[in-house]
């Protein structure tokens, strides 16, 4: 256990040879826990984390799960509108509900029942 | 009797299983459907489709040249309206669907997902529905556009 001290803007500073185990450096996001027994635990965000951690904005919606292992979970709410005509192709589309229904007539009728 | 209360805003409780048709109208913005589409997905906030949903929403914006849109949309689509796998159980209520009442294999394994996991409302455009329409499929209850 290392001792460090929190400076102005509650920052503190890893101590050099914990980094290099944790395989933590400069210019790295981590991640910061709360744990059960109000402790904090730090560590390296991996790149499946930041993707998902970088597609939060300034704006965005998001839930915030407690975990039991007192971990808070972020997750971006997503909006239906968000996907109102999100696959149109820039021009009129009709009939696509008769279309499907016939599609799926026609596999019918190549069954061999 | 159905637009009244599609159209009057309240929210209802309950699980809510949407068919394709439904979804490519929202998505694809199809012309008249889009609208009914929209306000039937903002009555439930339990949102669930087929696994089948998701070949053919593929398969539809491939055909109309949005496939790479369709690929990033997925995951939020998944998140918003939460896909149903087909499994045994699934295929044995269609079974009854397909040779009772004379539904097309896909849209008594849509029905059948809806029987399954206990949804109370099922939503289409589907013509084949019509007979079904404002009835119950054991627990589920099923809504002709």
């Amino acid at each position: 256990m290392r001792v460090v001290k929190v400076t102005g803007k509650l920052q503190v500073t890893i101590p050099k040879d914990l980094a290099e185990i944790a395989g933590i450096s400069v210019g790295d996001l981590v991640t910061i826990e709360l744990a059960q027994n109000d402790s904090l635990i730090i560590r390296k965000l991996k790149d499946l984390e930041k993707a998902a951690e970088i597609e939060i904005s300034v704006g965005d919606s998001v839930t915030v799960k407690f975990r039991q292992d007192g971990s808070v979970m972020m997750k971006k709410l997503v909006l239906l509108e968000e996907l109102a005509g999100a696959l149109n192709p820039g021009r009129k589309v009709e009939h696509l509900a008769e279309e499907l229904d016939q599609e799926r007539k026609a596999a019918e009728r190549q069954s061999p029942l | 009797m159905q637009k009244s209360w599609i159209r009057s805003g309240k929210p209802r409780k309950g699980k809510a299983l949407y068919d394709s048709n439904i979804l490519i109208a929202y998505l694809f913005r199809e012309e008249r459907r889009c609208d009914i589409a929209k306000e039937v997905l903002a009555k439930h906030s339990n949102r669930y489709m087929s696994i089948i949903s998701i070949h053919e929403i593929g398969y539809y914006s491939r055909k109309m040249g949005t496939e790479i849109k369709f690929m990033e949309i997925k995951p939020k689509l998944s998140q918003l309206i939460e896909p149903l796998q087909i499994d045994q159980e699934t295929c044995m209520h269609a079974i009854n669907l397909r040779s009772l009442n004379k539904l097309p294999e896909i849209d008594s394994l849509i029905a059948a997902t809806a029987i399954r996991y206990n949804i109370d409302y099922f939503y289409t455009f589907d013509q084949d529905f019509t007979q079904f329409n404002n009835r119950r499929l054991r627990n589920t209850m099923i809504i002709k556009l």
